[in-house]
């Protein structure tokens, strides 16, 4: 009994579906037959198999989808080889467009390099990304320089970022206002981060977004907020703790700046501060290469743990501080205001003591020690990477943008946010009319507000203080009413004897 | 990633995590791997993924199978279905071991075992962890470093001595850990064989772009412990051939996976968000695919919040 239910399982097993066995079989016993081949014992399985393919249609084919074909079309337009436009009249072909001033990095050069370092989009991915920004380059003459700033993933789709310079903000900040108001300070004292503008895509060859620009309360709410992105730029962003901005593409920004404020760094002496200078109508702070800034010659010398941290120094803009106006600081007879410093803009060498445990230093490979790049990866910032070989060093961040400590994420709360309307109460509200009274010029007597009735009876409804009468009350009601009653009683005792007397 | 594909899907893996292998490990790796094959008779190596440490790296392998396994019969019980009981309990997993590179470069090292011992010790050490209000403490890098702590007195009374976890057993318990929770593999790549054996299937082809787009077609290649707790209703429903693994998409919090097509490359791209630094790519109607993981170890705790 127990053998015949095993060869019944086993029959079971190996036909799952309704079509008889004994049916299947023959038919391999046909086509073996039929076909002859050499070793039908050990390729019995590849025969069975093959039958079944052939004749049963124990798969449906679904209707093939006509693919969606965009973006490889945009990838490959990356690609496409202009043709040079001729004279008519001669057919001697003019000279293509001029170049643009745009200094646009080598990316696949610098991706080699990053290769070193095991963090990198890979080199076919490069060659896209490059020819994507090159376009966007020659699109925007106003830009100084680009730069690859890396890759921030997201649920549904990635982001590839592209940091522009430009020399200036685009936007004016906002009118009207005293110059120490929050609302104009919010924007001003984001000018040295507005330098920068960002320009996001989803694939190579993808046209790209402009990111809009940053806001002071953006960027310091930005450090205690994590969170995954997902992909589209205009999901709303409601996050705890709050974050001054309602799309994901102004989150994306602020990120940008955090991540580029910690981690996007040179070789200590590479850059140097510019001052402000109004002379010389540099109205602002800013930064630019030293000329006496050589590379380490060889670096075979630097074992990892000799490579200091100290070597290093930040050169995005850093996080103002925060204002501090005095008493002082109001209109003289003339209504002119004080003038109000330009941001700063210092290099900040790193500390081993404090930015020592964030970074893993590390020699980009065991043999080649002299040639080897050099790099730093974040420790906190996980996908973010600085290496340096020779002269050259390239900043990169792929990651999904949070930050790693080894503690679990408690959200703190920022105080002095400007924060965007979010009750519905001031969208929404009814405006209505008040009674206005008149006598008989016309002139306005009295003004009565619009008497709104309450949505519901208000009879029945205790109200809060009398719930929740504090003990204290309670006692001081029942004293009251204590002392009433013996006044009355004493009042009656009173009468009565009075009336007796 | 497949030993014998290493350098071909290097490129894949960084559009994939960003994650790819340094230029000397790809020019280190392949031979390296294909003598542990030889050596160890493993019917297939493949690549695991890196383990970041303060002072160096630890890249992991793994050999699968074994060539001699293969070619035998396994004759026992077949039959079953879902609904028996000893369906799950009787599958047998493919048999790995786990592999360090050792300082040398080019030699590998077995990991400890991970069996009650080796757990209880690593659970220990993270809960003390824990106690001192710290989830995580980086590898060094050297395997023979002691992570000490002072388990909680026994019952009885008396003192703790204090224990240590070797890094070595704790990379094993991590790497473990990992294995269990992703381990990410397409529908149809593993099939049943006749022995409540999970093994490679030979015929897979690869996944249609209206099947790869779709979460439900990628299983976790581990013993499954989601498929036994469903109710018998849904489990009758399945079929035994193709779903006797569990589902990426059944894992919690719901979301922790993220699924996308990268059209340019063509491949179908998967990461874990609990454990980033995880990804999975399979490239779109062919049976190429592959999955690593590059990161600290650290496990994404807050994922809930920040979904």
């Amino acid at each position: 009994m127990g053998d015949d239910n095993k060869a019944k399982d086993i029959m079971a097993y190996l036909a799952p579906s309704n079509a008889s066995v004994f049916d299947h079989l023959s038919e391999v016993l046909t086509n073996v037959a039929i076909s002859n081949p050499e070793n039908p014992v050990e390729s019995f399985h590849k025969i069975s198999r093959e039958v079944l393919e052939n004749s049963l249609r124990w798969t449906d084919e679904p209707a093939p989808v006509k693919q969606d074909n965009s973006k490889q079309v945009e990838c490959q337009n990356l690609f496409r080889v202009q043709k040079a436009e001729a004279d008519p009249a001669t057919s001697i072909s003019k000279a293509s467009k001029v170049g643009t001033d745009t200094y646009v990095p080598d990316i696949g050069a610098e991706t080699e390099m990053l290769n070193w370092t095991g963090l990198s989009v890979g080199g076919v991915n490069a060659t896209r990304i490059m020819l994507s920004i090159r376009q966007l380059a020659a699109v925007h003459p106003e830009f100084k320089s680009v730069r690859f700033f890396g890759k921030i993933l997201g649920k549904q789709a990635d982001y590839y970022v592209c940091e522009a310079e430009v020399t200036a903000c685009d936007e004016a900040p906002p009118k009207g206002l005293i110059p120490k108001h929050p609302e104009k300070r919010n924007f001003e004292k984001a000018q040295q981060h507005n330098r920068f503008k960002y320009y996001v895509c989803h694939s190579p060859g993808a046209p790209w977004t402009a990111l809009p620009n940053l806001r002071y309360y953006q960027l310091l709410a930005v450090p205690n907020i994590k969170r995954l992105f997902t992909g589209n730029l205009n999901a709303p962003m409601a996050t705890f703790p709050p974050f001054p901005g309602e799309t994901e593409a102004e989150y994306l920004r602020a990120k940008i700046a955090h991540i580029g404020e910690r981690t996007v760094m040179s070789p200590a002496g590479f850059f140097t501060e510019v001052p402000a200078d109004p002379e010389a109508k540099r109205k602002y702070h800013s930064i630019a290469p030293s000329p006496e800034w050589a590379p380490p010659e060889d670096l075979s010398g630097y074992a990892a743990e000799a490579w200091p941290t100290s070597a290093w120094a930040r050169h995005y803009p850093q996080v103002p501080d925060a204002d501090e106006f005095g008493e002082d600081f109001v209109p003289d007879e003339t209504g002119k205001w004080p003038d109000i410093d330009p941001e700063a803009w210092p290099i900040r060498p790193l500390t081993d003591e404090e930015d020592g445990p964030l970074w893993i230093a590390r020699q980009c490979s065991h043999q080649l020690k002299a040639k080897a790049p050099v790099c730093l990866i974040s420790r906190q910032y996980p996908g973010a990477v600085v290496v340096l070989q020779g002269k050259k060093f390239v900043n990169f961040y792929i990651g999904f943008g949070n930050q790693e400590n080894d503690k679990m994420y408690t959200p703190t709360f920022q105080e002095n946010l400007v924060m965007p309307p979010v009750c519905a109460d001031v969208i929404y509200k009814v405006h209505r009319e008040p009674t206005v009274e008149r006598d008989a010029d016309g002139n306005i007597t009295a003004t009565i507000p619009p008497e709104v009735k309450p949505r519901y009876p208000l009879e029945g409804w205790l109200h809060f203080n009398d719930e929740q009468a504090d003990l204290r009350d309670k006692m001081y009601v029942e004293w009251e009413e204590l002392k009433k009653k013996e006044a009355e009683e004493k009042a009656a005792a009173e009468a009565a004897a009075a009336e007796g007397a | 990633m497949d030993a014998d594909t290493l350098s071909l899907s290097s490129d894949l893996m960084a559009t994939a995590s960003g994650y790819c292998l340094t230029t000397e490990e790809r020019a280190c790796l392949p031979p390296s791997l294909s003598i542990l094959k030889n050596e160890h008779g493993f019917a297939r190596v493949v690549y695991w993924g890196k383990i970041q440490g303060q002072t160096g790296d630890y890249l992991i392998a793994q050999g699968l199978g074994s060539v001699a396994h293969d070619k035998r019969e396994a004759s026992n019980l077949a039959g079953g279905d879902h609904t028996t009981p000893d369906f799950f309990k009787g599958m047998k997993m493919i048999p790995k071991r786990t592999f360090r590179l050792g300082p040398d470069g080019v030699s590998w090292t077995l990991l400890p075992t991970v069996d009650e011992a080796v757990t209880a010790k690593w659970l220990g050490w993270r809960d003390w962890l824990k106690g001192k209000g710290r989830i995580f403490t980086p590898f060094t890098g050297d395997p023979a470093h002691k992570f000490t702590y002072t388990p909680p007195p026994p019952a009885e009374g008396g003192e703790a001595a204090e224990a240590y976890v070797l890094e070595e057993e704790r990379l094993a318990c991590v790497v473990d850990e990992i294995d269990q929770a992703c381990s990410v593999v397409p529908q149809g790549a593993y099939m049943l064989q006749s022995g409540q054996q999970v093994a490679p299937n030979p015929y897979y082809k690869g996944l249609s772009l209206q099947q790869g787009t779709d979460m439900g077609s990628y299983l976790h290649l581990r013993k499954p412990e989601v498929l036994p707790t469903k109710p018998i209703s849904e489990l009758a429903g399945l079929s035994k051939t193709t779903d006797f693994l569990d589902r990426i998409g059944d894992d919690l919090p719901k979301g922790a996976w993220s699924l996308k097509h990268d059209t340019p490359n063509n491949i179908i791209v998967i990461r874990s968000l609990a454990f980033p630094g995880y990804a999975f790519f399979s490239v779109v109607g062919s049976n190429v695919f592959g999955s690593a993981y590059v990161g600290t170890g650290l496990r994404n705790w807050d994922l809930a919040f920040m979904l």
